[in-house]
């Protein structure tokens, strides 16, 4: 990178991707601070450890870097969730208990209209691998190989995450789509 | 990846290129498209900031600078292997010089080996005076 050109495209793939990351990660831990932070993790360990490596491997290594993130902050929330359920055995703690559905997000709320908040609401319902699986496909536009790369899992796996998804959508959307 | 590829991967997985598909794609290809302001800002600097650590990462593993960590050590380690090697030779010279190691025991002065050879003559004889009343007085 000491040329610079390395770093022009580093800068130029992290712009075309940013967006696209920061959506993956919302609607996977439905907090935009959260997908941020996770973003951001994503975005530093690339550069840091892999901005020698040919841009063309940029796309799958970022990809795995950030559905890693994700998938490490679903652990920490489920052990996060363990840890206080068990502390308010026999209580009726709902506000500590409950999920946040991100729905009252204001920054999401700003840019949604009725079949947005469908489609937002549908694919927050689907199961994290569905999810990703389809997001990764749809919005980002990866080969089911680079989806594969990208999951830690076969293209098989990929097929069936994704074609569960579309159908999980179908079926939701009906009404509205 | 091209479309045509995209189109082989859909139909290979059997959902099909529909139109919900299309639908889909496009509603989440708007929503990115329209991140708030305050986002899209983070985002940025985000990004900035990954790009100056790329370089910083690179700068530190390029081959100048890797030299130039080496050479930079090297006053540091000269200086030390400099001091070592001064204390062992002064511990070796210290160790081998006259007078060096604990103190010998004083000689005894034939004077004094006189004296201590008259108490046992001393002792003895009293021993002997002691046994003869002894055995004078048990008879």
């Amino acid at each position: 990178m000491s040329d610079g050109v390395q770093a022009h495209e580093l800068n130029r793939f992290l712009g075309e991707v940013e967006a696209s990351a920061f959506q993956l990660a919302r609607y996977a831990v439905r907090d935009t601070d959260e997908a941020l932070d996770i973003v951001q993790d994503a975005m530093f360990t690339l550069a840091r450890k892999y901005g020698k490596k040919p841009m063309s491997e940029w796309r799958p290594l970022f990809f795995r870097i950030l559905q890693n993130r994700i998938r490490d902050w679903h652990r920490r929330a489920s052990v996060r969730r363990r840890v206080v359920q068990e502390s308010v055995v026999g209580e009726t703690d709902r506000i500590s208990t409950a999920t946040d559905d991100g729905r009252n997000d204001p920054l999401l709320a700003a840019n949604t209209d009725g079949a947005t908040d469908q489609l937002q609401a549908a694919v927050e319902k689907l199961p994290l691998r569905q999810q990703q699986a389809f997001l990764l496909r749809s919005l980002e536009g990866l080969s089911v190989a680079e989806t594969a790369k990208a999951m830690g899992c076969s293209q098989g796996s990929v097929k069936t995450h994704y074609s569960r998804a579309l159908s999980a959508l179908r079926d939701s959307l009906k009404e509205y789509w | 990846m091209s479309d045509t590829d995209k189109d082989k991967d859909d139909s290979a997985s059997g959902t099909g290129a529909g139109a919900l598909e299309a639908r889909l794609a496009e509603s989440l290809k708007t929503e990115r498209d329209n991140l708030a302001p305050d986002v899209r800002e983070r985002l940025g600097a985000m990004r900035r900031e990954a790009v100056k650590l790329a370089e910083e990462a690179a700068e530190a593993n390029a081959p100048a600078s890797i030299l130039r960590r080496w050479f930079g050590a090297l006053p540091l380690a000269a200086t030390a292997t400099a001091g070592l090697t001064a204390a062992l030779a002064l511990g070796v010279w210290l160790a081998s010089a006259p007078g060096a190691g604990p103190a010998p025991l004083p000689a005894i002065s034939e004077a004094e080996a006189a004296v201590m050879q008259d108490l046992e003559l001393l002792e003895e004889l009293e021993f002997l005076a002691w046994l003869e009343e002894e055995s004078a007085g048990a008879g």
